[in-house]
Parts: structure tokens; sequence; C-alpha cells
């Protein structure tokens, strides 16, 4: 793929349309535009009718889907037909197959209807083999929704042969391997162990009561922010986890311990994380105990 | 280990002897420097102050202890298994060497106000304390154990194993603190067990 | 003579098929069918209730704020039900308010310039294929609704499935200075709608209570009307004249009722759902996953049209006496909606006051919440009711009536829904699909 414009499809299955949605916040579209031919979105008014592709036999170089799948026709259909043709037929034709958004990729949130029928593209939760047992040209971006810079900048280093290392639930492991933790505006309250006392204020870490799955969750929301300038936990709110196979977890605002011991941050042992959160629980650091902004003070 | 830290070490088993069978206060430096055959100014090379003494002490016998729990936690073994075998190393050691449990309940529990700085909260006694929190983490997590307050749980054993040691000083006992293992391991794990 | 076509629908928010009974070359009734379902009230159930505010936004991509604020609100009913009516503080409603209606303005803006517009150039040019990525139009708009999905981040975190919602307020704690990039944003936004949209500023276009003073300037507005009445959508489309909104809004007192012109107070309880002719009825006479809501078992219209109805806004009024419920009047009810939107916008960002509580946290233990609560919420395409029932602070039932569900309705021959009846007697599919679009119907919604 050099120069010339790389060619889209995009297809969604058992969706709520959030990644197109997101996808249409890329904030650099006509740059986008003048290096993709998008052939069909569903959203999109394009040049090609859906019907005229899928009758049409001619490759093209990205499937992207959105939205869990399923092989069962009562489950999914699409234009009239059972989902699974118009995907096996499109899969055929494609160079990548581009998972955007979790259902996708391991099948998120309506997988829970029907775990054993509805799957992601190569995985089922975390189990490899979903819609496909295998298949070697699937890449996973998943997130709830995706973040439009993630995708497209995969696009584009696809487009350009660059090598796009991925880890072992096929996420590029340039946005993949950094955790929603790194970043976030919260990271200190978290080192001192400082709970957040109650939502909706700018102090305390949202770990250890509100659920908080920033430490384990693979993204760099906090890296690259949303809409420019967001993210949950700049807004208040506990990372829920949304770039993990097993998105949604149970208990999404309250922190899941055992004993009161919570998860442990990815990759960090027990030993490691107890001994030196039971240290610094030990000191009470007044500057963080207070607010971050005291008007009073003025 | 260098010859300053095997020193330090030796001071440390010293000093321990007997804060725990004197008190912190009827100990004095002094009494510490003639157990070990030294000058008073020498000890002083190696700890600054008594008080400092006494803080590395509580931490010296917390990393024997959370070392020999940790052995435990390593084993491939069920959590009621890993119940007797906490108990049984803790009354091993309350019988082996009773000064380290004895420093516990009556030097750091009873004169909070020598380790209040510098031993804030779990701070000296972490590497055990962490170690039950290793150990109850996990009981929960196989479905062992029942999911409830770290401090409920860890109230029941510890206060459980301290009383029974406090009763062993006492001689009230009729028989040896070893063969009451069993016993109280079943008594724990029935409290704690998942049902 | 009769005769059976199926049609795709294709570009809403998901797709349809309309299965068209033709009778002398005019559509004699219409069944519409949504498949794809994916049974969200279903997966919410038996889950602890706060996580249907993660995971209701995922019925809809293009509403989840709406979604994410009507099951806030259905839990802090259910705390009413339980005894403890919660205190938002006046911080945390406007917050929500604010952002609801960021929403609402990028779905109308994306609506207008990424389906009806260039539908309408189809229309007056069979022969143009309407391009997205070939169209200044359509990036200048792109980027407006960039910049209100930013405005809406600065509180929401991210857009779409933001998480700021709790019941008891809200968990962002925006700065001053955060007000004032909103206040930028919601500048750029309004420069572009005064520029291409309306042809004139905002204020002018709200003091308008006649249409003809819309055709005054230039303006993408003007120019779709011109194209509608040339192709006679300001006679076509129209459907019961009955409307309905049952949420809040800066637009009117009071949930109301509008049957012609008369405005009357309307009550949640007389709502009732139907299963009737869709797969869930159990006498398999069922079409399509889309349920029905009906208010005293009649259809009734929601959106933006019944909320300016409701409001008697003058130009609304003044092009309802002339369109009645048309197509015509139907678009620019979502058009002028958008400046309302964005005058009580800069309102609220100027009088948002930073120093209240975003949040004030319940007092009853949430392992004990047990109760009933229903949140109703005026989302862009009309009235949102959650209904959930908990129990010891888990979810036992879950009910979602979207507004699509309200217009779109699976009627029969001898009584249609809303959009049934719209498009009956028409003669073109083309005629038909883009009434059905003047709806900005939402499948996904429909097919929760």
């Amino acid at each position: 793929m050099s120069k010339a414009k790389s060619s889209i499809v995009w297809l969604q299955g058992l969706t709520c349309n959030g990644n197109s949605h997101s996808f249409l916040n890329y904030s650099h579209m006509e740059s986008f535009a003048s290096s993709f031919d998008m052939l069909y979105h569903p959203l999109l008014l394009g040049d090609t009718s859906f019907d005229a592709i899928l009758q049409s036999d001619t490759p093209f170089d990205f499937l992207i889907l959105e939205g869990a799948l399923s092989r069962d026709e009562d489950i999914i259909r699409k234009f009239g037909y059972p989902f699974h043709k118009v995907l096996d037929e499109l899969a055929s034709r494609a160079r990548y197959i581009i998972c955007a958004g979790s259902c996708a990729s391991f099948g998120g949130i309506f997988r829970l209807k029907d775990e054993a029928k509805i799957t992601g593209a190569l995985f089922s939760g975390k189990s490899r083999g979903g819609y496909w047992s295998e298949k070697s040209n699937v890449i996973n971006i998943p997130g709830c929704p995706v973040h439009p810079a993630w995708l497209i900048d995969t696009l584009f280093l696809l487009k350009r042969e660059a090598k796009v290392s991925l880890d072992e639930f096929l996420r590029p492991k340039e946005i993949f391997s950094y955790l929603t933790h790194h970043g976030c505006l919260r990271n200190e309250y978290f080192e001192w162990k400082v709970d957040s006392k109650q939502l909706g204020e700018k102090e305390g870490c949202l770990f250890y009561e509100y659920g908080c799955q920033g430490p384990m969750t693979h993204a760099n929301c906090n890296k690259i922010l949303w809409n420019g300038v967001g993210s949950k936990t700049r807004a208040g709110s506990p990372c829920l986890g949304c770039t993990e196979f097993d998105f949604p977890k149970m208990k999404l605002y309250e922190t899941q311990t055992n004993m009161s011991l919570p998860q442990t941050p990815f990759g960090i042992s027990k030993r490691a994380y107890y001994s030196l959160a039971g240290i610094a629980k030990s000191f009470k650091i007044e500057r963080l105990e207070r607010k971050l902004i005291d008007e009073k003070d003025n | 280990m260098d010859k300053k830290s095997k020193k330090s070490e030796k001071i440390l088993d010293a000093a321990l002897l007997l804060f725990s069978k004197n008190g912190f206060y009827a100990t004095t430096i002094p009494d510490i420097a003639r157990a070990m055959g030294m000058s008073v100014g020498n000890i002083y090379n190696y700890f600054s102050s008594k008080e400092k003494l006494a803080k590395e002490i509580i931490k010296y016998s917390s990393d024997i202890l959370g070392e020999e729990i940790r052995k435990v936690n390593e084993q491939q073994a069920s959590s009621q298994q890993k119940i007797r075998d906490i108990v049984a190393v803790y009354f091993d050691m309350a019988s082996t060497k009773p000064q380290h449990i004895n420093y516990f309940l009556r030097v750091y529990l009873a004169n909070k106000e020598v380790f209040k700085e510098g031993c804030e909260g779990m701070l000296c006694v972490s590497a055990f304390v962490t170690e039950l929190m290793i150990f109850f983490e996990d009981g929960v997590a196989k479905g062992e154990l029942r999911n409830q307050d770290f401090f409920s749980a860890f109230g029941l054993f510890m206060g459980y194993l301290g009383g029974f040691v406090f009763l062993n000083g006492e001689g009230v006992l009729t028989k040896d603190l070893n063969d009451y293992v069993d016993d109280i391991a079943l008594n724990i794990y029935n409290a704690l067990k998942f049902q | 003579m009769k005769k059976i076509t199926k049609e795709i629908i294709e570009r809403i928010e998901g797709e349809a098929t309309l299965e068209l009974e033709w009778e002398d070359a005019k559509i004699h009734f219409a069944r519409i069918k949504f498949f794809n379902f994916r049974g969200i009230e279903n997966i919410l159930k038996d889950r602890p209730v706060y996580d249907a505010i993660a995971i209701t936004p995922r019925v809809c991509g293009i509403c989840s704020t709406s979604h994410a604020l009507t099951a806030t609100l259905a839990i802090e009913s259910c705390y009413a039900d339980f005894g403890e009516p919660l205190h938002v503080s006046q911080k945390a409603k406007d917050i929500r308010e604010i952002t609801l209606n960021v929403e609402k303005i990028q779905n109308h803006i994306k609506w207008f310039y990424f389906s009806i517009l260039p539908e309408l150039k189809k229309i007056s040019n069979p022969k143009f294929t309407p391009n997205a990525f070939k169209d200044k139009e359509w990036f200048d708009a792109q980027k407006t609704i960039i910049e209100s999905l930013k405005l809406s981040s600065i509180f929401s975190g991210q857009w779409p499935h933001g998480s700021f919602l709790m019941s008891g307020g809200v968990t962002c704690d925006p700065l001053k200075s955060d007000i004032v990039q909103a206040e930028h944003s919601l500048h750029t936004i309004i420069s572009f709608c005064e520029s291409y949209l309306y042809g004139m500023h905002i204020e002018e276009f709200l003091d308008i209570d006649s249409s003809l003073q819309i055709m005054v300037s230039d303006s993408s507005l003007k120019r779709s009307i011109e194209v509608m009445m040339k192709h006679g959508f300001d006679s076509s489309g129209r459907s019961y004249d009955r409307f309905l909104a049952l949420g809040e809004s800066f637009l009117y007192d009071h949930a109301s009722k509008c049957v012609k012109t008369t405005v009357l107070p309307a009550d949640i309880r007389h709502v009732a759902e139907s299963l009737e002719n869709s797969f869930f009825d159990k006498e398999g006479k069922g079409y399509t996953y889309s349920k029905s809501a009906l208010y005293k078992k009649n259809y009734f219209e929601v959106g933006p049209l019944a909320r300016l109805m409701m409001a008697k806004d003058p130009l609304i009024r003044d092009l309802h006496r002339r369109f009645k419920d048309s197509t015509l009047t139907r678009i620019v009810a979502r058009v002028c909606e958008c400046a309302h939107l964005l005058q009580r916008t800069r309102v609220l960002l100027t009088q948002l006051d930073i120093g209240e509580p975003s949040y004030i946290k319940p007092k009853s233990n949430l392992n004990y919440l047990t109760g009933e609560g229903v949140g109703i919420v005026e989302a862009s395409r009309g009235t949102l009711i959650h209904k959930l029932s908990v129990k010891n602070g888990f979810i036992k039932e879950y009910d979602i009536i979207t507004p699509t569900v309200w217009n779109l309705g699976n009627g029969t021959t001898e009584n249609p829904s809303i959009v049934q009846k719209a498009i009956l007697g028409l003669p073109s599919i083309e005629k038909a699909d883009f009434i059905f679009k003047s709806f900005d119907v939402c499948s996904v919604c429909t097919t929760q």
C-alpha cells in the first residue's frame, strides 16, 4: 500500500454505534480522507451502495468491524442477509481486519446476552477463538468506544507498511502498553494511598473505594486524552477497564476486595504492593488531606 | 553480611532478650552493653538511642516471623493447611524463641509512646502483616475463605494466637503449647472459612 | 393491485427494513422492521444498581449521555421510594443540563448536515451521489460537532460513553478555567451555526415569529426549506398531530401533551408499552424487535417538534399553522431547537456556580436499597424513560422506553403508528425514505 489511497469497508455487528460516533470525533478528518477511501460506512453517504460492494469481488485494504459478532442468523442479520454470509465474504477480500472497539475484539457488553453465540472476532472474552478460531490478519483495537486516534493512527501505520507490534490480545503495543493510570492527575493520591473521600472532588484516588481499574487497564487514555480534553478519571469517575477482555466486570463503581485487599496493579506482586501500600498508609500527609485549591487561603 | 551488620544483629538479639524479659524502661543501654561485653559508647556507634534500638528490634522480629509465614505462603496448599502451618510456626517461635513474641506483646504493644514516631501504623511490622495480607487475599481469591474486612479476620487470627501465648506465659496451660496447634488451627479455619 | 416491496433504510442510526404494501402505486401500509436485538434490559438484571449508569449508555452511541442521565434519575427516584429523597445541587443539575444540551446540539447538527442536507441534494438531483469525504460542508460541520463534544468532555470526561454521572450529583469538579474553555467551544459552535445554519445571529433567529423571516438571508436551513417546498414535503409526512414530552425542559413548565395546538398536562402514569406485532408478542404475529409505547392507548409523536409545540415557540407555531405536522415543520423544529439549546447553554455556563458541591452522597446503605424508580429525560429524539426495581442494591427489573419506540411503533393498517401514518399514501420509496429520516430514527435505541 503506497501513495494510492487505501480502501475501507466498515461493517457493524451487534453495536450501539459508539465506535462510529467516536470515529467521527477524529480531529484531522480531511487528512484522513486524503489517504483513505471509505467505500462504505453505515452512517456516511458514499459513492457505492453496500450491495454493490458485496456483489463485487474486488479486494480492499481494511475491513473495520464494529460490534459483537455471531454466526447465528436469529441473533444478527445485515441488509436482509444472514450476517455471517456478509462477514465471511468481506473478510475473504480484506487485507486487514481491524476490530474497532471491545465488542468486535472480545464480545464486550453484548456478549453477556449469550456468551456461547456472541463473540469478538478472534476472542470470546479472554479465550482465544471467537467468530473465527484462527486468522492471521486481525488487529484488536478495543475500548468502549475505541478512541479515534487509536484506530486512525493504526490504519496510517499499516498503510505505510510500518510494523505494528501487537500484544497477546492482538492490541497495538504503542497504545496498549500504557496503563490508564499513566498520566492520571490523581497519581500522587495513589502513591500515598489517599482515598477519595467522596465523588465529585478533584482530590483522592478512586482505586480503593470506587472501583477504578486504571492501574490494571491497558490504554493511553490519560496520555492522549479524549475529545482533546478529558478522561474518565479527570471527570472524577473510575476507569471501567473498557479495553480489557473482561469488560464489563460486575460492580463497576465499587472496588472489589478480598479481605479489604484490592487487586494489585498490573504486573506488581502482591508482596511488593501490600507492603508498600501498608507503609504509605501509615503516614498522614497533611498536604494531601487538604483541598487542592483552598479558596479560604485567599 | 559484613562485620558491622553481624555485630548489629548480635546487639539486637541481646537487647531483645533483655527488653522482653525486663521491659523497656527497666532495661538500660549499660545493661545491654554489659550483656554484650561492649562499652556503652560503642553500643551508641550502632544505635543512637534506646528508642531507636527498640524500633529496630520490632522490625527485626517482624522480619523473622514474616519470613517464616512467607515460606508457608509459597507452598501449594489449601488455606486450611496454611492456617495450621502458620499457627505451628507461631507457637514454635513462642516456644523456642519466646523473646520475639514477648517483645511484641510486652514492649511494642505496651509502650506505644516509644514507637509513635518511626513506627506509625503498620510501618515496623509491615513484613509480618504483609504476609498475612497475602494469605488472606489468596484464601478469598481461591474461594476458601469468606470475604470480610481485613482487620476482622486479622484480629481473630492474631488476637487468638497472642492470647494463647499469653496464657502459656502465665503457666496456666495444662499441655505443651504445640499440642494445641490442631484444635486452634481448626477453630480459626472454621471461623474464617467460606460458607 | 397490491404488491409488497422490501427496502433497506440505511444511514440512520443503524438500519431498518421497510416492508411496503402498495395499492394503486401508493404506500398502503408499511411494516418497519428492526433486527439485531441486544437485550440490555436482561443484561442489567441482577447487576449492582450503579452498573446501570455505566451500561445503559451503551444502548446508543449518539445519545449515551441521555441514557446515563436517565438511569441516574431512575436510581435517584428509587432512593426517594426507599425513603431518602436525594438533594442534588444546582451546580450538578446545571452540569447535567449542559452536557445533555450539548449532546442534543451535536445530534441536531450531525443529523442535519450528515443526513438531511445530503439527502435533499439527492432529491434535487437524483444523479448526484453525495460523498461525505468530498464535501467541504460535511467537514465544517464535523469540526463543529467535535467542538460540541469537546465542550461536553470538559465535564463528562469523554463522549460518547462518558462517565460523570452518579445518583446524588456529578463526579466532575470543574475549575473556573474549565468553564472559560467551555465558553470558547460554545462560541465556535455558535459562530458556525450563525454563519452557515441560520445565516443570522441566534438571538435574531429566536426572535423570528414568521417562517418567512428565515428566508431573508442565505443559509443551509433556507436552502433546505426551498428544496422541501419544491418537492412537496410541506404537505407530506403528516401524522396524528399529537405530541408528548414527559421529561423536564427549560422550554416549557411541565410534562405535557399537545393535541393539535392545545397543550395539556401529561403524566407518566398513562404510559404503556405494547409488545404487539413484535417478536416478543406471544401470539407470534411479530415482525420486528421494536416495542411500541402508547399514551392513553394512543400513539404520540415525541422529539423537538413536540417540545417546541409545548413551548409554544412562535416560529414553530407559525409553521404548524401553515404546514401542520409535515416533514418541513418537523425538520425546521429540530434546527430551531438547536438555537434554543445554544442560547440556554450559554446562560448555564455563565451562571454555573462551581463553589457548590458536585455530589452529595446518599446516606442510605446501598446494600439495603430496595424500591422502584423511574427516570425521564428529554433526549435528542424525545422522551426517554428508564424504569427499574431494585432489591438490596441489585437490579431486579429494568425497562427502557426510547424516543424512537414512541415514533416508530408497530401499528396495524387500522391503527398505524406515528411514522407509519406519516408515510401512508406516498407515491415513492424515495419520499418515504426521507420522511423516515426526518424523524431522526435511531435503530440501535429501538432494539436495545
